[in-house]
């Protein structure tokens, strides 16, 4: 799949054409070009889940993703997650619940999160487990996330009301 | 059975519609016996923004979208399952019938000697096929209060409205037809009938306004089968003649036909018994059929001049002697007098040597016929005798020269002696219906270089532009009836048509044809089943011993041919050709991957070569194929270029070498030759010249190629294989030709040549990949189906056996732009070697050996493996749990490279990731050659086959593999 000259991508829903390496990784050029900062350079090899972003509304790793990878497509960063002034249901889940303390995964777990609810608005406590499985957080707190994933669970529900 | 979205059709809006046809349609009389629904996957297509609905009632299936173009693009990723069609040789029914005509039957069959017996088949003609592809109506439906209203091109309204009345269960008076005029003849009417059918039910189904478009010419044709039987005197003398008919029942309008809705069917007016007779002096006639069955008259005249034909052969006669002979009628013989005297008919004997690529052949067919539908009844006469050539190589078939002589007057007038010469407008006239008629007999068959065309919009005009014979109308009807009866095609004067060309085939091939209309492909098949059964798919084998040295002084002292150069040209205008062949010129080229290896990796150029290619004699780069005069191929005529793709040798005379795969080349049929060529001429010039090959010696010494091929290779086109399908010709044509798999996928001996027999698509190297095994010898833990093999063709992943990856993923991205119709039918062909594994679909669990013995190391080595499966891997790869990510979640546990014998793929991609995927909804993978170490790979290594093959061996030497593979850059 050889992608030759600029690239059009919708990012935070706004059409941005981009004259970069179409291989360079989505990462970069998301903070180094477009200065979106909420995506996190993590391990660089999709392992972590630091730098997750929404493809055409599905999680992906932004540091493994080519620029090439996106052409065509929508991309949300966490910085487009807030809605006219208003922070998504799942940015205030973790604000009420203090899911943060380093706070270096914190634009993983929620972005991933906001994907799980996109696809599946009312997920079980197994489910969010698993979704989150490979979200790695080093400063352990695990417990304080879980708590704001299942408040962001309620309050999208509330949302949607 | 309904699919909706969530938001249902807003009332109001036009919504646009196409249909889904099944494969194969067919109607044996009585019921529909064509391809059946079996399963339907509308996910993709519902996923498609403005696809509004996909409806399914029973076998009649259509797209509803915001645009016709959305409609019409995204039926094909509508997945639907269609059970094959009833066999329909088992649906001919020949027996029973009513006796309708019988003359003279008290002379007893008893007295003739020899007896004749055939089986003939009439199909209705349709119109001529690409026409029809190109041609398109569009009808409208909307609910009007609990009504409809339709809209119509053409078509009847009275008779329409009370069609759907009783499709819909709705009073007459509900339903609104309009048209915009009458139908123009009973073609245009059916298509009326088709359209309004189907719209109504689409349109019953999603409550809103509608539009259709739909091909014309949608329905089944209508079969009629004779059963003929002929008894012979001890002289040859014409004894008692037998001919009994199945018409069967006109199908009903496709939304009858498809939903299986009971049709009213109208009886129309039957042919008298008596014009059925045949018109030769037999002993005995005896004609039986379907009672009151409208029997078209060209049906039942092909059917008997053409065993008439069959009949003068059998007694060793000419045909047109014989007639003559036996014809009663004093002035039918003046007319086949003339007529054949005018063609310049020479007798010949039936049975000949035929030798040369073109066969040439002609044949007669006479008949006679009292036409009712005149004001005063008129008899008319009718002779053609027909010239064919049949080419050989390409299966074409074409009508050279048509001599025809018609001649009418009043039933009740006594026989005029002499007939006026023919005025121009009359011969035009003639001329018109003899092409017609040649049109609707003479059909494109399904040829195994036949590109579908299934998305692409190709002019239909260039793409095969019919032979029009030469006509010579010889007598004609004297000038005060002409005003009287209405010339019209399929009148009386182009009955003998299907009858002469079916005899002139026989005579150009000696293939008796006896089911219209014909195609080229008919002649194919027949002549290929009388041939000697070839073993065409086993490559010619040699009993190859020696090592390299001692084959090289073999092929030295074999021959060293010496190829002339082939003289430059200036670069040939495109505009010579055609944009539809241009077209198909692109469709071989991506077929052929020709960029895959003639474009230079990370971002070269298109086809302006430098790619290398590492082989075990060195490394060869690919050459420019751009246009440019200089450094491309510019200046090769097409005898430079089919040369080089047929024989491997280079426009100047030297020898290419096998990497580049002309030994699959060789088998691309002429007309895709030319396409191609065409298309590599028409695009853009590049001025770039690779780099020099580097090959040990004696390799790099040219000339040694000659023997080579003289060993190896055989430059001749695909001959297809009678006994299978059109669609498993289709395939194999693809894949042993410009798909040249087998380059990847067959195992190459010593000296570089692909093993063929057993060792077909059984595997092979390249560039450090291993190509598995296509055949039952694949190592997959799962058998590869039909529709496994489409999937992973058109999409670059299966979730049974994993993801295209190394040099297979630009091959898949190129077949995703074929047609979806030649991808299936590489996957059916592929799959045909699978067939055991097609039988049992779900494959018992391998069984583990018994546990390997554990030792420390290793179970150190799977622990470690196990971790950083953990840390790296899992994330993408974890089974059963674990995050939706964007791409594919490939399982390990099913994938091939996993349960290879050897490691090569897996140790390759998890150091070299996949960073071009064969479409980029797969999603990449990031290589991990700089963060795990050479016992890190060796750990996981041992960890990945271990528990995700635990029935296979370990992997030996994983270092020394881990080693070459970080040698080599990514693909």
């Amino acid at each position: 799949m050889h992608i030759q000259g600029p690239i059009s991508v919708k990012v935070n829903g706004q059409q941005t054409t981009l004259d970069i390496a179409p291989d360079a990784p989505l990462l970069n050029v998301l903070r180094n070009d477009l200065c979106l900062n909420g995506p996190k350079f993590g391990c660089g090899l999709g392992e972590c889940g630091a730098c997750t972003v929404l493809v055409d509304g599905v999680a992906a790793r932004s540091c493994v993703i080519p620029l090439a990878g996106v052409s065509g497509r929508s991309v949300v960063t966490l910085d487009g997650l807030e809605q006219n002034g208003k922070l998504d249901p799942v940015q205030q889940a973790f604000i009420d619940e203090q899911g943060a303390q380093c706070g270096y995964c914190m634009n993983g777990m929620i972005m991933t999160l906001k994907a799980l609810l996109l696809r599946s608005p009312h997920p079980t406590e197994q489910e969010i487990r698993s979704e989150l499985d490979f979200n790695l957080c080093r400063c352990g707190t695990h417990v304080e996330i879980m708590r704001s994933a299942l408040r962001a669970v309620e309050l999208s529900a509330k949302g949607d009301q | 059975m309904q699919h909706e979205t969530a938001a249902t059709a807003a009332a109001g809006r036009l919504l646009h519609a196409r249909l889904i046809l099944p494969p194969a349609l067919s109607w044996d009389g009585s019921r529909y016996c064509g391809a059946r629904l079996q399963r339907i996957d509308t996910a993709a297509a519902l996923q498609t923004n403005g696809v509004r609905q996909v409806l399914a009632m029973k076998h009649l299936v259509a797209v509803i979208a915001d645009s016709d173009a959305l409609a019409r693009s995204t039926r094909h990723l509508v997945r639907i399952s269609w059970s094959k069609s009833d066999d329909m040789q088992s649906a001919v029914r020949t027996h029973g019938g009513t006796k309708l005509f019988a003359r003279g039957v008290s002379a007893s069959s008893s007295n003739d000697t020899t007896q004749l017996d055939a089986v003939y088949q009439w199909q209705a003609p349709k119109a001529d096929k690409h026409a029809s592809d190109a041609a398109t109506l569009v009808v409208l439906a909307a609910p009007a209060g609990d009504g409809m209203r339709i809209d119509l091109p053409f078509g009847n309204p009275r008779s329409i409205a009370q069609e759907l009345s009783s499709l819909l269960g709705l009073e007459l008076d509900k339903i609104d037809v309009r048209s915009h005029r009458t139908p123009a003849d009973a073609r245009e009417s059916a298509d009326a009938s088709h359209a309004a059918g189907v719209v109504a039910l689409l349109c019953r189904q999603c409550r809103a306004p509608l539009s259709l478009v739909m091909a014309t010419d949608a329905g089944v044709a209508q079969t009629t089968v004779f059963q003929l039987r002929a008894g012979f005197g001890p002289d040859g003398a014409l004894g008692h003649y037998a001919q009994q008919f199945d018409h069967r029942t006109a199908p009903p309008p496709l939304a009858w036909l498809l939903t299986e809705t009971p049709y009213a069917l109208s009886d129309a007016g039957a042919a008298p018994p008596s014009s059925l007779a045949p018109p030769y002096d037999w002993a005995g006639v005896e004609i039986a059929g379907t009672a009151g069955a409208d029997l078209p008259l060209a049906a039942a005249t092909f059917a008997q001049e053409a065993f008439f034909d069959e009949a003068a052969g059998k007694n060793g006669e000419d045909s047109v002697q014989y007639r003559l002979d036996h014809l009663p009628d004093a002035h039918g013989v003046q007319l086949i007098r003339s007529v054949t005297q005018a063609a310049g008919w020479l007798p010949r004997a039936p049975e000949r040597a035929r030798a040369g690529q073109i066969l040439r052949g002609r044949g007669f067919a006479y008949a006679s016929t009292i036409e009712q539908d005149a004001a005063q009844p008129v008899q008319s006469w009718s002779a053609w005798v027909a010239d064919v050539e049949y080419d050989r190589a390409s299966g074409e078939l074409s009508i050279t020269k048509v001599t025809a002589g018609h001649d009418m007057r009043p039933a009740a007038a006594a026989a005029a002696a002499d007939v006026p010469a023919l005025d121009a407008g009359q011969a035009h006239l003639l001329g018109e219906q003899v092409q017609l008629a040649m049109a609707s007999t003479l059909v494109p068959g399904n040829s195994f270089d036949a590109w579908a065309r299934d998305h692409q919009l190709v002019p239909s005009d260039a793409v095969h532009s019919a032979q029009l014979p030469a006509v010579e109308v010889v007598a004609s009807p004297p000038a005060p009836y002409l005003k009287d009866v209405q010339l019209k095609a399929g009148g009386a004067f182009t009955l003998p048509a299907a009858a002469a060309i079916a005899n002139a085939i026989h005579d150009a091939t000696g293939v008796r044809l006896r089911s219209a209309p014909f195609s080229g492909e008919q002649v194919r098949l027949a002549l290929a089943a009388d041939e000697k059964p070839r073993g065409w798919r086993r490559f010619k084998k040699y009993g190859w011993l020696g090592g390299a040295a001692a084959a090289l002084g073999a092929t030295l002292t074999l021959a060293m041919p010496w190829r002339p150069a082939i003289a430059p040209i200036q670069r040939p205008d495109s505009n010579l050709y055609s944009a539809a062949t241009i077209e198909r010129g692109r469709l071989v080229a991506l077929a052929g991957d020709c960029a895959v290896c003639h474009t230079a990796p990370n971002g070269g150029t298109v086809n302006a070569g430098g790619h290398a290619l590492q082989t075990p004699f060195g490394t060869i780069y690919s050459t420019n194929i751009t246009p440019d005069e200089k450094t491309g191929i510019g200046n090769w005529s097409y005898a430079a270029f089919e040369r080089a793709m047929r024989e491997g040798v280079h426009r100047d005379g030297r020898n290419l070498y096998p990497a580049f795969p002309y030994t699959a080349f060789a088998k691309i049929s002429e007309a895709d030759m030319q396409s191609l060529y065409a298309y590599l001429m028409a695009q853009p010039a590049v001025a770039a010249r690779p780099p020099e090959n580097e090959l040990r010696f004696p390799f790099n010494l040219r000339p040694l190629l000659s023997g080579w091929n003289l060993l190896f290779h055989k430059a001749e086109v695909y001959q297809p294989d009678p006994a299978r399908s059109a669609l498993w010709n289709r395939g194999a044509y693809l894949v042993e030709g410009a798909g040249h798999c087998t380059a990847c996928h067959s195992p190459r001996n010593a000296l570089g040549a692909e093993k063929g027999g057993r060792e077909y698509l059984t595997g092979g190297m390249v560039d450090g990949w291993e190509a598995p095994a296509l055949t039952a010898r694949s190592k997959s833990p799962n058998p590869w189906t039909e529709n496994e093999l489409f999937t992973y063709l058109r999409t670059g992943f299966s979730s049974k056996h994993g993801i295209a990856a190394g040099p297979m993923a630009p091959v898949v991205a190129e077949l995703s732009q074929l047609p979806a119709g030649d991808v299936r039918a590489i996957a059916h062909y592929l799959a045909s070697f699978n067939e055991a594994a097609e039988q049992s679909q779900a494959a018992p669990a391998p069984t583990p050996l018994s546990a390997p013995v554990m030792n420390e190391g290793l179970l150190l080595s799977q622990a470690n493996g196990k971790r950083l499966f953990q840390g790296a891997c899992a994330a993408c790869h974890q089974e059963g749990t674990g995050p939706t990510l964007f791409g594919v979640r490939p399982s390990l546990r099913v994938n091939t490279n996993v349960h290879s014998d050897t490691p090569d793929n897996l140790i390759h991609v998890i150091l070299h990731g996949i960073r071009e995927p064969a479409n980029p909804d797969l999603g990449y993978m990031p290589g991990f050659a700089n963060s795990f170490n050479d016992a890190q790979m060796s750990d996981l290594l041992t960890y990945l086959r271990s528990s995700f093959a635990p029935d296979k061996p370990a992997w030996n030497g994983l270092d020394a593999s881990i080693a070459r593979s970080r040698e080599q850059t990514s693909h």
